[in-house]
C-alpha cells in the first residue's frame, strides 16, 4: 500500500512532479557505460512502469480472474469459480469461431491495403502548394467526423432502392447490387474502412518530413528518377513508419465493432449482417447485451493471445525489412 | 519537395486528385451540416430541406454545453502535456538506449493495447473507489504522466531513425543521456511531437467512456454529454437534428487543432541538425 | 521555415512549463482536481452522520425526464435533502453495485426488467411505503403498476417495486387520413381491434411504389420495422401461449405459434411496409417516416399523440391523424398491454431509505404525476390522473376514446424470463437471415433456442445465493 501513501503525500503537497528529474543528475555519477545505460533506461521508463504497476496490474489480473468465474454484472460479492468452463465455452461457441476466422480475414485483407493507401494519400499531400494546410484537413476528416455520420454517409451510398451507387449502375445499364446484403456486405465495409484510412496520414506525413532532404538532394545529383527515389529513399528510411502502422491495423482490425455495426444499423447493440459479425462485435454483444461479463471476458482474453501472437510474428520478420539507425529487433 | 519540376500535366493531375479526394472526404461532415440545419424529425438527406441555424441554439441551450466544454478543454490540457512529455521520454529509451529486459518489456508495453478496455473496466473501477480517485481528475493525470502505450510505439519509431552520428556527437560534447533527448532528439522531432500532440487531444476530446465510468454529470467532458445525456425531446426520442449540430461544434476545436497544428508538419530541423 | 519551427517549438515547451508551474502552486488550473475531492466527499457513501449536511438522494433518471426547476422546487421545499440526477448503464450499474456506489432509485423499464432486478436483490419492497403515503394509494394504482409486481415466480402479482413514470398501451395503430386517402382504402373501424394479419394485408395496401423507389410506407414502428421481442410476446399474449417453463429454467420457441407471428414480419419485410434492413432506407425509425407524411400507419402506444401534438409539422394537421385499437391476434383474445412501461425502483442498499422514498413519492405521485398527465405523453399510472389527458380539440377526443377502451385490456403482463437479459437482441440476430432468404423459420427457432438455454443456465447459476 506503499503507492497509496505516496499519492497522498503528492496530494499534499500539492506538485505531482516526479523526483526523476532529480535522479536523472546522479546517473552522470555511475561511471561505467554499460550499467549507467542501464540505470537511465529504467529511470527513462520508469513513468510508465509505475503507472503500469499501480494502474494496471490490478486490473489486468481482477480481469483474468473474473474470467474464470460466473460474473453476470451484479454478483460480484457472490462469485464462484468456474475453472476453464468459460474458455471452454469458447471452442465450442459457433459464433466465436465463425466471427474469429471473418476477422482473420478481414484484418489480411484490409489493414495492407489500408497501410498503403494510408501511405500514398500521406505523399500526395506532401508537397509545398498553397492551401495544403486544408487539403491535409480535408483528408484527415475521416478520422474526426464521428463514425455515426460515416455510417450513415455509407448507408446512403450503398442503400438498395434508392442508394447513390445503385443509381449510377442503373444510369450505365449495369445490374444494382445490394450492397448491405449477404454477398457484398464484406466488401461494402472494406470499402468503408479504405475510406477513412486518411487517418494514417498525420502519422505518415510526420515520418516523411523526418527524412532528410540531403538524401534527395545526393540522389538528385546522382540523376535518379522520382521513382528511384521513392523506392531507394522514401520507402526504407518509411519502413519503421510502415510497420508501425501495420502492427497497430492489426490490432485495430482484429478489435473491430463499430464500424459493421455502423453499417447496419444505428443503435449500438444491434448486431451487423451475419458476413460482417467480427469476433469483437461478439464479445461485445456478450458482455454489453446479454451481461455474460466472464464469457466476454474469455473471449477477450483470446482475442489477446491471438494479436500477441500475431504480434510477435511480425515483429520477427521486422529485422528483415525494417530500417532502424540502431539495433531493435535481432 | 521542391526537387519536383512540375509542369502543366502533372499539376493537373495532383489538383484533381487533390479535388477528387476532398469530395470523398468532405461527404460525412456536408452531410451532419445538412442534417443539423433541418427541421426536427426529418429523414437526413444531402440537401436540407430548410436552414434551420436555431438548431445550434438549442445546441448549446438544451443541455449545459459550455460547462461541458470547459471541463473537456481542462481533461484536454491535462493529457495532452502529460502524455505528449511522457510517451516521448519512454519512447526514446526504447528506440535508443539498450538495456537487459527491454525487449520483454516492449512486448508488454504493446500488449496493453491488445485487450479492450472493457476487461478493465469494473476492476478500474473498483480500483479507484479504493483509491478514493473516483469523480476527480487525477486517474487522467496518472495516465498522462505514465505515457501511452500508442505514442510510447509512435516515438520510439521515429526516434530510430535519427542518424546514430548525431547521438555519438552528442556524446562527445558530454552531453547526458538524457540531455540528449531533451536538446537535441525532441527538439528535431517536431513532426512526431505535432502529431502526439494532435492524436493526443483528438483522443482525449473524443474518449467518452471513461469519463463517463469514472466522473459524475457535473465533471463531464462534452463527449460524454453528448453521448449520454444528448438532445431528447420527450420519451427518448432523439432530436437528430439538434444532435448534428451539437456534433458540428463538437468537431469544430478538433477540426481547428488539426489545421493549426499540420503547420507543425515541417521539413528541415533534421537537415540542419546533420550540417551543424 | 527553421526559424519557425523553433518558435513552435518553444511554444509547445511553453505550454508545458505553464502546466507544471499551475500544478506546483494548485492555482487555478488545479482547483477542478480540488473541486473533485470536495464533491466526492459529499457524496452520500463517505458522508459522516453530520447534522448540517443535507442528505444527497442519487436519482438514476434521464435528463428529459426531470428538469432542473423541478429539482429547485423540491429542494426548496426539502431543505434537508439534495437531488443528484444521473446516467448509467449495466457496465457502470455494476461496478457500483459492487462498490455500493450505485444510485439511491435507478430507472427501469417495468415490464423487461423488474423480475430481474428484484432476483438480483436490488430492488426494495415499496409495499410498506406505499400503505403510509397518502399521495401514492394502492387502490388508486393503475394496471400498469402490475407489471412491477413480482412475487418471484410470477410478474403481476406479489410486492410492488416500482411505479411507472406513465405508460402506454403500446400496440395501438396511429393513421394518416391523407395517406390512407392516397393509396385508395377505407380507414378501420376504430371500435374494434384488427387481426394482426389483417393490419399486415392493410400495410401492404399502403405501401406504394414506383418503379424501384418507395414513395409510401405503410406501417412504422419504434426501430425498423422487423419484428421484436416485446411485439411478439404480445402476440402471444393475445394467443395464451407462454414459452418459459414455470420456474424459468427452460425456454422454447419452437412453437407454431412463434413462427405463425413472426411468419407475418417476414412478409412485411420482403413487402417493404417500412424502412428495413433490406431495403435500408434512411430513416432511423418509424418516427421519421410517420411525422413528415411518409408513412400510412405507425405502430406506438397513447404517448405518440403526445409528440404529434406538438411537432411543428404535424400539428398543423391534427384532424388528420386518429388512433385504433391494438390488433389482436387470429383467433386470440382482446389484449392491449404495455411493452416497456418506464417507471424506477429504489436500491434495496440505499443509506437513506426515508428521504429516498420521499424523493420517490414526490416525483412519481403528486404534482408532478399531474404534470405530466396534463402534457399528454402517456398514461399516468395513478387511475384519477386519467381524466387529466388533454380531451379538447377533435384530435384529443377521438385518442382519448380510443384509449379508454384500450384501458379495460391492459392487465395482463407481458411474459419476460428474468434470466434472459435482452432476449429481443437474440431474436433479432437469428431473424436477420430469415429477412435474408438464408434461413427458415424454423431453423432460427432451433438456434434461438440453443443460445437462449446457455444464457438461462449462466443466469440462474449467477442467482443462486
Amino acid at each position: 500500500m506503499q503507492h497509496r501513501s505516496k499519492l497522498t503525500r503528492w496530494k499534499e503537497r500539492g506538485s505531482l512532479r516526479f523526483p526523476f528529474f532529480l535522479l536523472m543528475k546522479g546517473v552522470d555519477l555511475i561511471r561505467t557505460e554499460r550499467s549507467r545505460r542501464t540505470l537511465a533506461f529504467y529511470l527513462m521508463v520508469s513513468p510508465w512502469v509505475v503507472v503500469f504497476a499501480f494502474f494496471g496490474l490490478y486490473p489486468l489480473f481482477y480481469g483474468l480472474y473474473l474470467s474464470f468465474t460466473n460474473f453476470i454484472g451484479f454478483n460480484i460479492d457472490r462469485l464462484r469459480l468456474v475453472g476453464l468452463q468459460n474458455y471452454k465455452n469458447v471452442f465450442s461457441d459457433t459464433d466465436a469461431i465463425y466471427s474469429l476466422g471473418r476477422t482473420i480475414y478481414i484484418a489480411i485483407v484490409y489493414v495492407p491495403i489500408g497501410t498503403a493507401v494510408g501511405l500514398l494519400l500521406a505523399l500526395l499531400l506532401n508537397r509545398s502548394i498553397r492551401g495544403m494546410g486544408i487539403y491535409r484537413t480535408i483528408f484527415y476528416l475521416p478520422s474526426i467526423v464521428p463514425l455515426v455520420s460515416v455510417g450513415l454517409m455509407f448507408r446512403f451510398l450503398y442503400a438498395d432502392k434508392d442508394g447513390i451507387i445503385n443509381t449510377i449502375l442503373k444510369f450505365f445499364h449495369l445490374p444494382a447490387l445490394n450492397w448491405l446484403g449477404y454477398d457484398y456486405a464484406t466488401l461494402s465495409l472494406v470499402i468503408m474502412l479504405v475510406w477513412g484510412a486518411g487517418g494514417g496520414i498525420l502519422i505518415n506525413l510526420a515520418g516523411l518530413k523526418g527524412i532528410s532532404r540531403d538524401y534527395y538532394e545526393a540522389s538528385s545529383i546522382d540523376g535518379a528518377s522520382s521513382f528511384q527515389k521513392f523506392f531507394r529513399i522514401t520507402l526504407p528510411l518509411m519502413t519503421p513508419v510502415i510497420f508501425f502502422n501495420l502492427i497497430m491495423g492489426f490490432i485495430g482490425a482484429l478489435q473491430m465493432y463499430i464500424q459493421p455495426i455502423l453499417l447496419t444499423g444505428t443503435r449500438l447493440l444491434d448486431p451487423p449482417i451475419r458476413p460482417n459479425y467480427f469476433y469483437a462485435v461478439h464479445a461485445f454483444q456478450q458482455v454489453f447485451a446479454f451481461q455474460r461479463f466472464a464469457y466476454g471476458m474469455a473471449l477477450l482474453w483470446i482475442m489477446f493471445v491471438v494479436i500477441l501472437l500475431l504480434t510477435i510474428l511480425i515483429f520477427t520478420t521486422s529485422r528483415y525489412w525494417v530500417h532502424y539507425e540502431t539495433d531493435q529487433e535481432g | 519537395m521542391t526537387s519536383l519540376r512540375y509542369n502543366r500535366t502533372n499539376r493537373f493531375i495532383l489538383y484533381s486528385a487533390l479535388l477528387l479526394c476532398s469530395v470523398m472526404f468532405v461527404l460525412p461532415l456536408f452531410l451532419t451540416l445538412s442534417n443539423s440545419l433541418s427541421p426536427w424529425f426529418d429523414t437526413p438527406d444531402f440537401l436540407p430541406r430548410a436552414f434551420e441555424i436555431e438548431n445550434y441554439r438549442f445546441a448549446v441551450t438544451m443541455i449545459d454545453f459550455w460547462k461541458f466544454a470547459k471541463n473537456s478543454v481542462f481533461l484536454c490540457l491535462i493529457t495532452v502535456t502529460t502524455t505528449t512529455l511522457s510517451s516521448g521520454l519512454v519512447g526514446y529509451a526504447f528506440s535508443r538506449i539498450d538495456a537487459p529486459g527491454k525487449k520483454v518489456l516492449f512486448m508488454i508495453v504493446l500488449s496493453t493495447m491488445m485487450l479492450p478496455g472493457i476487461v478493465t473496466q469494473i476492476p478500474t473501477y473498483i480500483l479507484f473507489h479504493k483509491y478514493g480517485l473516483l469523480n476527480t481528475f487525477y486517474p487522467w493525470l496518472i495516465w498522462g504522466l505514465g505515457g501511452s502505450s500508442f505514442f510510447i510505439f509512435l516515438y520510439r519509431q521515429f526516434f530510430s531513425v535519427i542518424p546514430k552520428e548525431l547521438e555519438e556527437a552528442a556524446r562527445i560534447d558530454g552531453c547526458s543521456i538524457f540531455r540528449t533527448y531533451w536538446n537535441i532528439f525532441l527538439p528535431l522531432s517536431l513532426p512526431v511531437v505535432a502529431t502526439v500532440s494532435i492524436m493526443t487531444f483528438q483522443g482525449a476530446w473524443g474518449d467518452f467512456i471513461s469519463p463517463f465510468m469514472f466522473l459524475n454529470e457535473a465533471k463531464y467532458p462534452l463527449a460524454t454529454a453528448l453521448s449520454t445525456i444528448g438532445y431528447v425531446y420527450e420519451r427518448s426520442v432523439i432530436i437528430q437534428q439538434v444532435a448534428a449540430a451539437a456534433s458540428i461544434l463538437f468537431m469544430l476545436p478538433v477540426i481547428a487543432t488539426f489545421f493549426l497544428g499540420q503547420r507543425f508538419l515541417i521539413e528541415g530541423v533534421v537537415t540542419s541538425g546533420i550540417k551543424g | 521555415m527553421k526559424k519557425k519551427g523553433y518558435l513552435l517549438l518553444g511554444l509547445i515547451m511553453a505550454v508545458g512549463l505553464t502546466a507544471c508551474g499551475n500544478n506546483k502552486s494548485g492555482s487555478e488550473t488545479n482547483s477542478p482536481v480540488k473541486e473533485g475531492n470536495e464533491s466526492q466527499q459529499a457524496s452520500p457513501s463517505d458522508k459522516g452522520g453530520k447534522d448540517a449536511d443535507p442528505i444527497v438522494v442519487r436519482f438514476n433518471i434521464n435528463n428529459d425526464e426531470i428538469s432542473t426547476e423541478q429539482i429547485k422546487q423540491f429542494e426548496d421545499d426539502n431543505p434537508g435533502i439534495k437531488i443528484q440526477r444521473e446516467d448509467t448503464d449495466a457496465t457502470k450499474l455494476a461496478a457500483q453495485l459492487a462498490t455500493g456506489e450505485a444510485p439511491d432509485i435507478i430507472r427501469i423499464s417495468g415490464v423487461n426488467d423488474t423480475p430481474s432486478y428484484v432476483i438480483r436483490g436490488i430492488a426494495m419492497d415499496l409495499t410498506p411505503f406505499i400503505q403510509k403515503s397518502s399521495i401514492i394509494r394502492e387502490d388508486d394504482l393503475g394496471p400498469a403498476t402490475n407489471v412491477f409486481r413480482f412475487d418471484g415466480k410470477v410478474q403481476g402479482q406479489g410486492p410492488i417495486y416500482g411505479i411507472p413514470k406513465d405508460w402506454s398501451p403500446d400496440y395501438t395503430v396511429w393513421y394518416n387520413k391523407k395517406l390512407f386517402e392516397a393509396a385508395g382504402v377505407p380507414i378501420p373501424d376504430a371500435s374494434q381491434p384488427m387481426t394482426w394479419k389483417e393490419l399486415f394485408e392493410l400495410s401492404k395496401k399502403l405501401t406504394i411504389t414506383e418503379g424501384d423507389t418507395i414513395k409510401q410506407f405503410g406501417l412504422g414502428i419504434l426501430g425498423k420495422s422487423e419484428a421484436d421481442l416485446p411485439w411478439l410476446m404480445t402476440y402471444l399474449l393475445s394467443k395464451g401461449v407462454t414459452l418459459s417453463s414455470s420456474d424459468f429454467s427452460s425456454i422454447d420457441y419452437d412453437k407454431p405459434e412463434v413462427k405463425e407471428g413472426l411468419g407475418l414480419w417476414v412478409d412485411a419485410v420482403k413487402a417493404n411496409v417500412g424502412p428495413n434492413q433490406i431495403n435500408q432506407d434512411k430513416a432511423a425509425w418509424g418516427g421519421e417516416i410517420f411525422l413528415t407524411d411518409r408513412a400510412a400507419m405507425m405502430l406506438s402506444g397513447y404517448w405518440f399523440s403526445g409528440l404529434l401534438r406538438n411537432d411543428e409539422h404535424t400539428k398543423t394537421h391534427l384532424d388528420d391523424f386518429g388512433m385504433l385499437p391494438a390488433p389482436i391476434a387470429e383467433g386470440g383474445k382482446r389484449v392491449s398491454p404495455t411493452g416497456s412501461a418506464t417507471g424506477a425502483i429504489i436500491n434495496k442498499a440505499t443509506k437513506h431509505p426515508e428521504e429516498t422514498w420521499k424523493v420517490y413519492e414526490w416525483y412519481f405521485g403528486g404534482k408532478l404525476a399531474e404534470e405530466r398527465a396534463k402534457g399528454g405523453w402517456g398514461v399516468p399510472a395513478m387511475k384519477h390522473l386519467v381524466e387529466m389527458l388533454p380531451q379538447t380539440t377533435e384530435f384529443d377526443k377521438q385518442a382519448f376514446k380510443v384509449l379508454q377502451g384500450e384501458l379495460n385490456y391492459s392487465n395482463d403482463v407481458l411474459e419476460v424470463n428474468p434470466y434472459l437479459l435482452n432476449g429481443d437482441a437474440l431474436l433479432k440476430k437469428h431473424l436477420t437471415p430469415v429477412y435474408f432468404g438464408k434461413s427458415m423459420l424454423d431453423e432460427a427457432m432451433k438456434q434461438l433456442n440453443k443460445d437462449a438455454s446457455t444464457l438461462l443456465k449462466e443466469g440462474m447459476s449467477a442467482a443462486q445465493k
